[in-house]
């Protein structure tokens, strides 16, 4: 009997207790409603968030709850579509709000704005730069060469390491990627000492402990490209010492390292992981020599691949649309660079290339959040050839420099001919990574002549006739010398020594520097004869040789010194004090063989200084923002150098796309 | 699925080589196409008079190469050229000294009906196999596929055991990228850029004895297993490892269309036997089948 008054007790305190339950959920939705009605939405959103916390019993209630997150968020203008997708997704059982969840969700389609806008994203940015899923975070190296999160909704930036003076010790460098869970980043260290690159991870906390997954002499560089969905991998782009490329996954555990293509000496672009991990999309030369490049689709256990788009042109920065349905690349296959998209299902194309928006320009992808928005780097910046007259006696700047050329892609490495009638330069192609292209531009009559056919990627060096050049070109990773008739325009002899040099006033002797070690190469024979070989001679820059032809100049971090053709009467000119990161840049003889200009600071743009070789401080010809790839004309009345065109202040920007996938059949 | 299966399970690359082999849609690996290739590799009804089989040429125990300095058909009937090296060609893009097989499959049969080879006819071929043709190439390629070496003490090295190499071997590795610029023409996992390149070899008496792909090129081949498949070059004319270092110290053999990067490296006696230490140390696991 007392048993069974103690269980209809029992009874009874548990439906008081769940009625009260329900209608305490009840009065609080109830509550949550007013507070709308009111106008306090947040109040409302806290509320109903709190009935979706506190009463998970109550299925009916809480799909009313999210029903209502909805509309507040709405009110908002935040996002709404997460609440019906939910009450769609886990509560199908609740016919009603399901029902109401649906057609909601096809009204907001219906309203769907179909037109792609673009817009400007406060962030910082390097054209390696990723965002995270939700578009919120992106991993970035802060000033100092520390590991840091940027929060885009915010505009806060978040260090995890403590560099102290990274040109003493070691330094991050991009790219930084947070694992799809924000827990763990991974990142590249450079390591000064042993000037060598480790890959590393650590957890996302200001101060943890690090990890070295990679370190290793065979992999020279490497770059983090995306983590596996499961964050137990990091897909990785290796360069090995002869210069190849790998594309390999790395164990999150042990560093373990799975090559998974090796694509000797053509350019990858930075490829991407579908949204379900089994698929990497990447960009590809379609050869070592190749400026084309196709988009190929690799399986993650490489059991296939495909190439997705193919043509002679340029076909990059391929991203997997949020669906991992699409693969959105830029093209140049209409002319311009436009952003295209191609359908693709099992690692195949399932479709053709479809443009999505034409002249998007030369970017960098970033990739799509999950909600659809595609961000990307817009590589704005370019450098004009500028020309500044000099007082041959003083090198004193006789007035502001002008630009001699104008062009949407980059122009660098001038020289002047011996005559001073025309200057030679590199011009880059269109499209990213895609070369250069050396150019001759009278400065008389401003007509230019193309030169293609090699990645010219330094400065030319002029023969003495005026009629040829030196060129130092880019083949399979590697530096050769050409030369080139501007006659017939055949680029012709190659030399295989590519370091830095400089041509004897003859014509007949190349100087290189390398290692430790000055020598002097004759042209004809390609015999080498040791000029000096020195422990002070390690990390030359740069190398000059006099117009005498009698003594050599040369550059090392923050000091200029010379020393005779000879290998005799080597002698420290000048250190430059000051910060670490300035430098002293290839010495530049004048005419009379008694002076040398150089340019001084950051390696972005410095002071034109001069200095006699009889020694004493250097002079400031009046010259800023002057380039360390400067040329001075033979009477010394003119200095052509790089320098970023005005119109285009900032090198690179970073940009979103919204309704993007809309545009997609 | 077989063919995917087939892949991840049995064709799981020894250490150094890719995850990804090339494999033509239109010749999937399968167990049973794998199986049937191995058959018909050493079977000497592929040749006229059932003395010899593509695997006695390819000897799996010399690496698949023969250790003569040319390949001998039936009858005793000699070639003009090396026995190519069999292992990690599911890698390759042409095939041949030459290059003239774009493909495993193109490559399969040129042997089996080289009158100075195994010297059968395609009818006879198809008589005795009781199979088509393109079905005894297909397989063969497919078995050809997976025939890799890899997992060698420099694999070991690159992986991150740095103490895999002896001090010697090291130093020879840097000769091999820097001094001897070996590794222009022999990049990557495979050791060969799979180009084609004059370096005098052919060059005899002022003239060329052998074209090759044209003006004397042959291409590039593997040094995985190097010091087991002497002797060397397409002629096989270089007997030992130590000829052949000699001869690109000398700088190949001058002629009119020798390739740019071939000039006088002039190695030092030491050089010399740091670059064959490292050559040695390329030599790994050979694996065939699964």
């Amino acid at each position: 009997m007392r048993t069974r008054i103690a269980a209809i007790g029992m009874f009874i305190l548990l439906a008081v207790t769940v009625t009260e339950a329900m209608q305490n959920g009840n009065d609080l939705y109830q509550q949550g409603l007013a507070r709308e009605t009111a106008g306090d939405i947040r109040g409302a959103i806290q509320i109903f968030e709190r009935i979706v916390r506190d009463f998970p019993s109550n299925r009916s209630l809480i799909a009313r709850a999210l029903l209502q997150l909805g509309h507040s968020s709405d009110l908002l203008g935040q996002d709404q579509r997460k609440y019906y997708d939910r009450v769609i997704r886990e509560f199908a059982d609740q016919a009603e709000a399901a029902a109401e969840a649906r057609k909601r969700l096809a009204a907001l389609d219906a309203s769907r704005p179909t037109a792609v806008t673009a817009r400007r994203v406060n962030a910082p940015a390097h054209p390696t730069s990723s965002i995270t899923a939700d578009g919120r975070l992106m991993g970035i190296t802060a000033e100092g060469g520390d590991v840091a999160i940027f929060d885009i909704s915010n505009g806060q930036t978040r260090r995890l390491t403590d560099v102290q003076n990274p040109w003493r010790g070691a330094y991050a460098e991009p790219p930084v990627l947070l694992s799809p869970d924000s827990r763990q980043v991974t990142y590249l260290w450079f390591d000064l000492a042993r000037a060598r690159y480790q890959l590393r991870v650590m957890p996302n906390q200001p101060g943890a402990q690090s990890r070295i997954l990679v370190d290793s002499p065979e992999f020279e560089y490497l770059q983090a490209m995306a983590w596996s969905p499961d964050g137990k991998s990091i897909l990785t782009v290796m360069w090995k010492p002869e210069n190849t490329l790998q594309l390999a996954w790395i164990s999150v555990t042990d560093g373990e390292v799975r090559v998974l293509k090796s694509l000797g000496w053509r350019h990858l672009d930075r490829p991407s992981l579908s949204p379900d991990g089994r698929y990497i999309a990447y960009s590809a030369t379609q050869s070592a020599e190749s400026v084309n490049s196709s988009i190929y689709v690799l399986a993650e256990d490489g059991s296939s691949e495909t190439e997705v788009v193919q043509g002679a042109n340029i076909n990059e920065a391929p991203v997997w649309t949020p669906d991992g349905t699409r693969v959105f690349f830029t093209s140049n296959r209409s002319g311009g660079f436009g952003l295209w998209s191609i359908l693709v299902r099992n690692g195949k194309a399932a479709g053709s290339p479809e443009l999505i928006k034409p002249d998007i320009g030369r970017i960098a992808a970033m990739g799509f959040t999950s909600s659809g928005t595609y961000y990307y780097m817009h590589l704005t910046g370019s450098n004009d050839i500028y020309v500044a007259e000099l007082d041959p006696a003083s090198s004193k700047a006789r007035g502001a420099a002008v630009p001699i050329t104008e062009s949407l892609t980059g122009s660098r490495w001038p020289a002047w001919s011996p005559d001073g009638k025309s200057v030679a330069f590199t011009r880059q192609r269109g499209g990213v990574n895609t070369g250069n292209d050396l150019m001759v531009r009278s400065v008389e009559t401003g007509q230019e002549r193309k030169y293609a056919g090699q990645n010219a990627v330094a400065q030319p060096m002029w023969f003495p006739d005026g009629k040829s050049l030196l060129v130092p070109v880019r083949r399979q990773a590697r530096i050769f010398l050409q030369h080139l008739n501007l006659e017939t325009g055949e680029f012709g002899k190659t030399w295989e020594r590519g370091e830095t040099g400089t041509l004897a006033p003859d014509g007949k002797t190349l100087y290189i520097a390398t290692n430790q070690t000055i020598q002097a190469i004759d042209l004809a024979t390609s015999r080498e004869t040791r000029v000096s070989s020195a422990p002070g001679l390690a990390g030359i820059e740069g190398l000059s040789v006099s117009p005498d032809g009698k003594m050599l100049a040369f550059t090392r971090k923050q000091s200029l010194a010379l020393i005779r053709v000879d290998g005799s009467g080597i002698r420290e000119l000048y250190t430059k004090k000051g910060p670490e990161n300035e430098f002293v840049g290839t010495p530049v003889w004048t005419k009379d063989s008694r002076t040398i200009l150089f340019v001084e600071g950051p390696n972005q743009g410095g002071k034109l200084m001069r200095l006699s070789i009889e020694g004493g401080e250097p002079a400031f010809t009046g010259l800023e923002d002057v380039r360390n790839q400067f040329s001075l004309s033979a009477d010394g009345t003119r200095v052509a150098f790089p320098r970023r065109a005005a119109s285009t202040p900032e090198i690179v920007e970073t940009w979103a796309l919204d309704n993007l996938i809309a545009k997609t059949r | 699925m077989k063919a995917l299966l087939l892949f991840v399970l049995v064709l799981k690359p020894l250490l150094g080589l890719d995850l990804y082999m090339p494999v033509p849609d239109a010749n999937p690996l399968t167990l049973d196409k794998v199986a049937l290739g191995r058959r018909l590799f050493f079977d000497k009804r592929l040749s006229r008079d059932g003395t010899l089989a593509c695997g006695s040429c390819h000897d799996p125990g010399r690496a698949f190469s023969d250790g003569l300095a040319v390949a001998r058909g039936i009858n005793g009937v000699q070639g003009s050229r090396n026995t190519p090296v069999l292992i990690n060609r599911g890698y390759g893009s042409s095939f041949f000294w030459d290059g003239r097989a774009k493909s495993l499959e193109q490559q399969a049969l040129e042997p089996i009906l080289n009158p100075i080879e195994l010297a059968l006819t395609e009818t006879e071929l198809e008589r005795r196999t009781k199979l088509k043709s393109t079905e005894v190439t297909a397989a063969l390629a497919s078995f050809v596929r997976t025939i890799r070496s890899g997992d060698s003490r420099f694999d070991r090295y690159s992986a991150g055991q740095l103490n895999a190499l002896n001090a010697v071997e090291k130093a020879g590795l840097a000769v091999f990228r820097g001094k001897g610029n070996c590794s222009t023409c022999h990049p990557g996992p495979n050791f060969t850029d799979e180009q084609f390149h004059n370096t005098g070899v052919a060059w005899r008496d002022g003239a060329l004895a052998d074209a090759g792909a044209g003006k004397g090129r042959f291409k590039t081949p593997t040094l995985r297993e190097v010091s087991r498949t002497a002797p060397y070059m397409h002629d096989g004319s270089l007997a030992t490892l130590e000829d052949v270092v000699e001869f690109y110290s000398e700088g190949g053999r001058p002629n009119p269309n020798i390739d740019a990067e071939m000039r006088p490296r002039n190695f030092s006696a030491e050089e010399k036997r740091a670059l064959l230490a490292f050559l040695k140390a390329l030599t790994g696991r050979v694996r065939e089948g699964w």
